[in-house]
């Protein structure tokens, strides 16, 4: 390998981690907001598809308060309007990294 | 636009009579007396409105389930031959601890047709409410699923012995001679089913709310209630044919029962179910896909709309959307000036509460709105404010005067009893008087304005939790020494459940404590009950006869002065 495509590599594998680093952050936040309303659970044990505010028993406002629990600590605004794309860990997820540009 | 039917409400108050509005009702064939079910469900089978959909859940996949009046009549006969064939006897309890699915719809109308007493449970109770309600009120079948039996039901079944059959919706074949298959139960039976004779004075409809102390008291309705439930369709929903109607309310609660299952029907429109919780933007679509003409929601929820960046009527086509109505707890005045911009029409607040059955005081199309005020009195309620001291009540005659909220007691929808508590329930009534336990004035052209609850109840997201419940569930754990629950006002939910807590010696106030015991109450008595703030003190205020000052820890949360202190034990 020559070396500006050593570098490329490198970077992109440093990037990488970078970016999973950063999912793997945003995880542990979500985590944690959640066990804080819903101490009695394991969040973590969450599928990707499954509902998060129907399997940990979330009542609407326990829902709100994770929401703004969440934009407080990744300090990202979360409108009320996209809400329905964080029903599950999948379209959480997805939804905080592209918000977060990771 | 279709002109109200209520247009001239001072002429309709003075010459209503609710036996001539009956008469429109249609009484059980042969004059064999009154049936919720038969007018809300068989009269419009039997009539030009068979095909008309009376019920339409909309599934959380957005899948729709249509129930015509004529298909409605025969899935709730078939749940009333089940009844039959499982050897359950009039007057006895059918609950169901179900989300918005048809099978909560059927069995509710089915019970009703086999002259059983229906009760909804509100599923995301946690096991000890669910107890509570099931083991008052003798249950003997209970409606659910199978998630919902073995996370709540199967722990309580040795301390249920009532209980008799245990119906599940999503199983296809029985587990035990008890625990059987909705399904396999419905498909075995007939379609076709006559109701007997019932007296409009015969129990219908149970509905457990919480008091100041004490465990959940059981309100009891009788077919009767039916008589309401028509004339607040009428009057105050204001329908009429061909209109839509979504009632977004629980049926666990009464709203979802009187308005989410009866009123509708029995006025012949289409009532829509969503299986899904709240979500701003599914909600704004569905008023629109489902072209909406009636809403009657909630201002948890009209506060959470508020929060959207969008002009509804601009962004959705509402032009359906005739009337807007809110229940639950005051809807504040912005929220109704609100509602105006947004849909094109004012949030029409109305009051009444479980004991009632049915809408009591309201704002009405034609009448003029007063924003953050309940309105007038519905034709043939008379409410008055009062002074009542101990057995002593006196009608305060001047405006502006804040007093108890009370309702002259001979209504088709007044709660006949507490079930099994004829103490408590002699307790509500003073002379031809029933006390609402809520405070209130009224103003010099007569409309009520809500000032607050005269005891201790909390009222969370629409719902009455009664601190007594939360405090002895909290006392179970073993770190708790003595507890006091209040509701600490919450802008976007009223109140929020609050609990103070005073720690046994040995145990440490540290925030694992703290989330160690929020994880217990959540799940022993499940969101909707469990307190949402814990604040660890060293000792509680009491009087010197040991009673908990729940009003003083009230006070000092609010920072307002103490009031009289001086039952109060010096710590």
């Amino acid at each position: 390998m020559d070396l500006p495509a050593l570098c490329m590599s490198v970077i992109s594998d440093h990037l990488k981690a970078n970016y999973k680093h950063m999912e793997e952050k945003i995880k542990a936040v979500v985590y944690d907001s959640l066990k804080q309303i819903a101490p009695e659970t394991a969040p973590e044990q969450l599928g990707l598809d499954e509902n998060i505010r129907e399997a940990l028993n979330i009542d609407s406002f326990d829902a709100l308060q994770f929401i703004v629990a969440l934009s407080e600590k990744l300090n990202i605004e979360i409108p009320e309007k996209d809400y329905g794309q964080t029903a599950t860990m999948r379209n959480l997820m997805a939804y905080l990294k592209k918000k977060k540009q990771v | 636009m279709l002109s109200p039917n209520l247009n001239d409400y001072d002429a309709l108050y003075s010459s209503f009579n609710w036996e001539e509005e009956s008469k429109l009702l249609e009484g059980l064939p042969g004059g064999k007396g009154l049936n919720i079910a038969h007018e809300a469900v068989d009269r419009h089978a039997n009539s030009h409105l068979k095909d008309t959909v009376a019920i339409r859940v909309i599934r959380k996949n957005k899948m729709l389930d249509d129930y015509t009046y004529s298909s409605l009549k025969t899935e709730t006969s078939k749940f009333a031959n089940v009844l039959s064939s499982l050897g359950i006897q009039k007057g006895e309890g059918v609950f169901t601890l179900l989300g918005r699915v048809p099978e909560l719809y059927i069995s509710a109308l089915g019970a009703l047709k086999y002259q059983a007493v229906f009760c909804p449970l509100f599923s995301v109770f946690g096991p000890e409410p669910v107890f509570q309600r099931l083991s008052k009120g003798e249950a003997k079948v209970l409606v659910t699923t199978k998630a919902f039996f073995e996370n709540k039901i199967k722990q309580l079944l040795d301390r249920l012995p009532s209980l008799k059959l245990v119906l599940l919706v999503d199983i296809n074949e029985d587990i035990s001679e008890k625990i059987l298959s909705y399904s396999k139960w419905m498909e075995q039976v007939s379609g076709k089913f006559q109701i007997s004779p019932t007296a409009a004075e015969d129990p219908a409809l149970l509905h457990f709310t919480s008091g100041t102390t004490g465990m959940p008291k059981g309100a009891l309705h009788v077919h009767k209630a039916v008589y309401t439930h028509y004339v607040t369709g009428k009057y105050v929903l204001d329908f009429h044919e061909g209109d839509v109607f979504w009632c977004t309310a629980d049926p666990g609660w009464v709203t979802g029962t009187s308005y989410g299952i009866i009123a509708p029907l029995v006025n012949g429109v289409t009532s829509i179910v969503d299986e899904e919780e709240f979500d701003a933007m599914r909600w704004y679509g569905l008023l629109e896909s489902q072209k909406i003409s009636v809403w009657y929601t909630a201002p948890t929820a009209i506060r959470r709309l508020m929060r959207v960046d969008l002009n509804p009527k601009e962004t959705y086509n509402l032009k359906n959307l005739r009337l807007v109505l809110s229940v639950g707890e005051p809807l504040h005045a912005e929220a109704v000036v609100w509602g105006q911009k947004a849909f094109g029409a004012p949030v029409l607040d109305n009051w009444w509460q479980t004991e009632t059955g049915g809408i009591m005081i309201a704002n009405y199309r034609s009448l003029k709105v007063k924003p953050g005020s309940m309105g007038k009195p519905l034709p043939g309620v008379a409410a008055g404010i009062a002074d009542v001291e101990g057995d002593k009540i006196k009608i305060i005659s001047s405006p502006e005067v804040q007093g108890h909220l009370v309702l002259r007691k001979d209504l088709p929808s007044m709660f006949r009893t507490y079930l099994h508590e004829e103490a408590r329930y002699q307790k509500c009534f003073r002379g031809e008087w029933y006390l609402t336990g809520d405070l209130a004035k009224i103003d010099a052209d007569g409309y009520f304005w809500f000032v607050g609850r005269a005891d201790d109840i909390i009222k969370t997201s629409g719902h009455m939790v009664g601190p007594f419940e939360v405090e002895s569930t909290l006392m179970k754990h073993p770190a708790v020494a003595e507890a006091a629950v209040i509701g600490k006002p919450e802008p976007s939910i009223g109140e929020l459940v609050k609990a103070f807590v005073v720690l046994k010696d040995g145990y440490e106030d540290s925030n694992d404590m703290k989330m160690e015991i929020t994880g217990f109450a959540r799940k022993e008595m499940g969101p909707a009950v469990a307190p949402k703030e814990i604040e660890f003190v060293e000792n509680l205020p009491k009087t010197r006869s040991g009673k908990i000052l729940r009003r003083l820890l009230k006070a000092r949360e609010l920072g307002l002065p103490e009031g009289d202190l001086s039952t109060l034990e010096t710590n």
